[in-house]
């Protein structure tokens, strides 16, 4: 059982002591001196009002005496009334006698020795003057004949013994009074407290000291004792109800979180994490057996298009029917996993030759490409998967895995939807791959990519009616880096937004310089991914963009493919509506290579279409290039679209599209892509394209 | 008052250089003078006493005086006598005075012994030595106190009393007392040597009236009230002499003469014919002659350096018509004072 580690620190019961005990001595200590403060002035008084009775007393009685000369009389009067009293002394100047003696008066009296005896006063003894001088107080009072006439004086020096007595007694009585209150209420307050709180705390000591091995009591506290004590006890009994609830509630939750530790949320196949160890666990399994292992690393081709496209959740569902095909063709020994995304791996364990390999990864192919019916829509889809193999390929579950990747990424280059087996090239292109995408990222931090401004001329007149800016990445090392490099990279990465947006703010900043300059470089086309489109919020980056730079929306000519735009037009459309309201324009780009809809077509709010490319390169001797060339020229000019042609580079391309009607061209005839200078030195030259084209 | 003028007195001093100076002295006398017995003779420069008495004008005290008058004279001493008067504040001025004079010595018979410890104080404060003679003194500083022995006195007076009633078959009846003021020391002896005799005899006390201002009318009220309220009466004591005449008269005047016995504490010069006739069955005695002339040697004998004993108890004679004539030449000298002659 464990035993709760207790401090050591003072008692309950010695902190109860330690607090009440002065307090109670402090109070009564207060009590005491007050009443004896009070009762000294009390006594004082009373020493006062009694002296002066004695004097007054003393007066009525001596007078009579000292008239009649009785003066042993008065002299055993006084020496009584100083005995009785307990006076210091009493003395009287007798005027009679005085008189009778030849003096002012004849004093005589009596006084109170040092050891209580009564001693009649001798005014030749110093002593007797000096116990005097030490008399607490001392009053007179004139002794009056029966005709009012003086005839003496008694003085009356009061003892302070009765006072020191009595104030004696008070403190006495206060101190053994003190000392009772704080012994009894000390008493009572610890034997009350021991009774009342320590034993029910003790009690609930115990139950709390008896735990298991989690250190949670096993007993509930028990409920006894003040209310304070007893809510305690059940508020503690209340903890360990929720301990135990909260255990059994963190359990599962431990539970579930070792079950999505390990396994895909959605399809409920093991994960990354899981099928490491699995493979881990496997390899030396298949060592020990000498078999072969093979890893399959299988990702989807385009399954990014369907997300963006038809949404997540008809992705998901496409990976829920691909897991369950997976599973149906694969062994019941073998392990598939989703380790994110698209992708998914597969252990295939105890093979004897790379040829069940090879089927496996066949048969894996034709499940995929099977037609997906996802609600109303039927969708195609393939993939690419990467072998690795143990021995051969690697010794442990990261190597075999990295090098399925890689392989896979070999299948992606060939064309999708096959398998690749790993070999020690594909290495080095994972790794290139890996290499660029981080330069990128820290390129595009530091201004590694700049806009280059190709011209867009009117053919017919010659002039300069524009600029498409494009991405160009002068690497501070390897120099410039192909955008068929890189942009690709950038798409797959998501990458391409954060580069969009680097681009297009550089260009707007350098056309508002020309601008501002009073040159006129015409309209800026930027090419921009349709990302962008999906969302409400990229007319307000736009706008925002234009403000920080200085851009105007008429200067502005967004370029969007056709491809991308198709596979989630309705989205598109309202954005691009937005975007057009603004006063910015938009063109088609590389249309005609995809698949775009009529009524879509025309639903968009695009004011040109740009020719692609493809279609320019064998113009004019390509007759179906030259054919379809000739269609969509038409097809612009039927709605009313601005056309565009791009990739020209040879001037019989240049006259074959402007005889046909598309005076807009772009390409290698007129310029390369150029940096802003060179841009610029052209833009002060265009007179020159006329008479080269 | 009287002035002696007596012989060269001896200087009173004290210790033993006193003792030789005056054994020088007297040799000096005695070989001057074939008289040594009047050496002490002298006038002016002797030693001198002042005896101050409560009142002269009592009989007692004045039989006293003589004594001492007697006595001192004999010792050399000028001597005199001041009257107090019966008066506190006289008292004190008589002291007041003989200490202011510088006297050898002091004697008192004070009016009570309360008075006679104040007048002792002064004294003593002067370095005046004091005897006190009769009365007493609520103090013992004194350097002798002569008195009767009231007590022994007054109880055999009483027996003679109790005798004379158990003659007289009268046994039954009962004794008033006329009695001096209680407050004195006297007095309350008196009474108690008395109550002591009646009670051995079975005789019982009828009642008992204190003197205040020692008048004839005051006792002869007090005789009158005593056989008027008490119908058994068979005797009356008087504790002091000089008034007996009113007893005597009261009696006369209620016809109790011959019904009520009448004795007293001191004599007067009549008793020597009254107790004869029987008119007094008896009177205890004082001897204030002697009294007085014991007081003078006490002093004397301070002055000289002697011992003396402090208290000096003088008896008392309980005279009936049995003894008088055997203590005749004695109650005439020691009592009454009529054979001295100075």
């Amino acid at each position: 059982m464990p035993m709760l580690r207790t401090q050591r620190s003072s008692s309950l019961y010695m902190l109860l002591v330690c607090i009440v005990l002065p307090t109670i001595f402090i109070t009564v200590s207060s009590g005491a001196a007050f009443n004896y403060f009070t009762a000294k002035q009390r006594i004082n008084h009373d020493m006062e009002r009694s002296a002066a009775q004695s004097l007054q007393t003393l007066q009525q009685n001596i007078a009579g005496l000292i008239e009649a000369y009785a003066v042993n009389e008065y002299e055993q009067i006084i020496a009584t009334e100083v005995g009785l009293h307990n006076n210091c002394g009493i003395l009287l100047d007798d005027y009679n006698l005085g008189t009778i003696l030849g003096k002012p008066a004849y004093m005589t009296g009596s006084l109170r020795l040092p050891d209580g005896t009564v001693s009649a006063f001798d005014a030749d003894l110093t002593e007797h003057r000096r116990r005097l001088d030490h008399c607490y107080a001392a009053g007179s009072m004139p002794v009056l004949a029966s005709d009012g006439s003086p005839i003496g004086l008694i003085h009356l020096y009061t003892s302070n013994e009765a006072l020191d007595a009595k104030l004696k007694a008070i403190i006495h009585d206060s101190l053994l009074n003190t000392l009772i209150i704080c012994t009894l209420m000390v008493v009572a307050l610890l034997v009350l407290t021991r009774s009342v709180i320590l034993k029910p705390l003790a009690s609930m000591i115990a139950a709390i000291r008896t735990t298991d091995k989690d250190g949670i009591p096993i007993n509930m506290m028990p409920d006894r004792g003040p209310h304070e004590v007893r809510t305690l006890a059940q508020s503690i009994n209340t903890m360990i109800t929720s301990i135990r609830n909260s255990r059994i509630d963190l359990q599962a939750q431990k539970d579930a979180l070792d079950y999505m530790a390990h396994h895909d949320a959605l399809t409920g196949l093991a994960n990354r994490t899981l099928f490491t160890e699995r493979l881990s666990s496997a390899i030396p399994r298949a060592a020990h057996a000498q078999q072969m292992l093979a890893v399959l690393f299988i990702d989807l081709d385009h399954f990014k298009t369907i997300n963006d496209s038809l949404g997540h959740n008809t992705g998901d569902k496409v990976l829920n029917i691909i897991t369950n095909r997976l599973s149906r063709v694969l062994r019941a020994g073998d392990t598939l996993a989703r380790p994110g995304g698209d992708e998914f791996t597969i252990m295939l364990e105890g093979l004897d030759n790379i040829a069940q390999v090879t089927a496996c990864a066949n048969t894996i192919l034709q499940a995929i490409t099977r037609p997906l019916q996802i609600e109303q829509t039927e969708l195609y889809i393939s993939c690419s998967i990467g072998i690795s193999l143990f021995p051969d390929h690697g010794s442990s579950a990261t190597e075999l895995l990295m090098q399925a990747d890689a392989a896979m990424y070999q299948a992606k280059s060939e064309g999708r939807n096959s398998y690749q087996y790993f070999n020690t090239d594909l290495t080095q292109q994972a790794r290139e791959r890996l290499s660029l995408e981080a330069q990128l990222r820290s390129g595009l931090q530091n201004g590694e990519l700049s806009p280059y401004f190709q011209p867009q001329v009117d053919a017919a007149s010659g002039q300069l009616i524009g600029f498409e800016a494009l991405a160009r990445w002068h690497h501070p090392e390897q120099g410039m880096i192909s955008p068929a490099r890189f942009i690709p990279l950038a798409e797959v990465t998501g990458l391409i937004h954060q580069l969009d947006l680097v681009i297009i703010r550089q260009a707007m900043l350098q056309f508002a310089n020309w601008y501002t300059r009073g040159l006129n470089p015409g309209v800026l086309s930027v090419n921009l991914t349709v990302r962008h489109f999906q969302h409400q919020q990229f007319v307000t980056t736009l706008q925002q963009l234009m403000t920080d730079t200085g851009f105007r929306p008429e200067w502005l000519e967004i370029e969007v493919t056709e491809s991308q735009l198709m596979t989630k037009p309705e989205a598109a459309i309202e954005v691009l509506r937005q975007i057009h309201q603004t006063g910015i324009r938009i063109a088609l780009d590389d249309f005609g290579t995809g698949y775009s809809s009529l009524s879509y077509l025309k639903r968009l709010p695009i004011t040109k279409l740009k020719i692609d490319q493809s279609f320019v390169r064998d113009l004019p001797h390509d007759e179906e290039d030259a054919s379809i060339t000739c269609a969509v020229i038409a097809l612009a000019d039927s709605l009313g679209l601005e056309i565009i042609a791009e990739g020209a580079e040879t001037a019989e391309q240049v006259e074959f599209l402007l005889a046909h009607g598309c005076r807009q061209i772009q390409g290698y005839f007129y310029s390369r892509p150029l940096p802003a200078v060179a841009a610029e030195a052209f833009m002060l030259n265009d007179a020159g394209l006329i008479r080269e084209a | 008052m009287h002035e002696q003028t007596g012989p060269v007195a001896r200087i009173p001093l004290k210790g033993q250089t006193a003792n030789i100076l005056l054994l020088l002295m007297l040799l000096i006398g005695l070989l001057l003078s074939a008289k040594p017995g009047h050496a002490l003779e002298s006038t002016a420069g002797s030693p001198r006493i002042i005896y101050i008495t409560s009142d002269t004008r009592i009989p007692f005290w004045n039989v006293l005086s003589r004594g001492i008058h007697r006595q001192a004279t004999a010792l050399g001493y000028q001597v005199e006598t001041l009257n107090a008067q019966n008066n506190a504040r006289t008292e004190l001025e008589l002291v007041a005075g003989a200490i202011r004079q510088q006297v050898d010595g002091i004697i008192i018979s004070p009016t009570n012994s309360s008075a006679a410890a104040t007048l002792i104080k002064l004294s003593a404060k002067a370095d005046i030595p004091v005897v006190i003679a009769d009365i007493g003194a609520d103090s013992d500083r004194y350097v002798a106190y002569i008195s009767a022995d009231n007590r022994g006195g007054a109880y055999a007076i009483g027996t003679i009393l109790t005798r004379a009633l158990e003659q007289r078959d009268w046994q039954q009846g009962r004794v008033g007392i006329i009695a001096i003021p209680q407050k004195r020391l006297n007095g309350q002896q008196r009474t108690a040597g008395f109550m002591q005799a009646l009670d051995e005899a079975g005789i019982q006390n009828a009642a008992m009236r204190q003197q205040v201002d020692f008048s004839h009318d005051e006792t002869y009220r007090f005789t009158r009230e005593l056989i008027t309220t008490v119908p058994d009466l068979r005797a009356i004591w008087l504790q002091g002499s000089d008034r007996y005449q009113a007893a005597l008269d009261a009696l006369a005047d209620t016809g109790k003469q011959d019904d009520v016995l009448l004795v007293t504490f001191d004599a007067e010069p009549d008793f020597l014919q009254l107790i004869p006739d029987g008119v007094l069955v008896g009177a205890a005695m004082q001897q204030p002659y002697l009294m007085g002339e014991k007081a003078v040697m006490a002093l004397h004998d301070h002055l000289q350096g002697k011992a003396v004993i402090p208290e000096q108890k003088l008896p008392v004679l309980a005279i009936s018509a049995d003894n008088i004539g055997a203590n005749l030449a004695l109650i005439r000298r020691n009592v009454l004072g009529l054979e001295t002659t100075p």
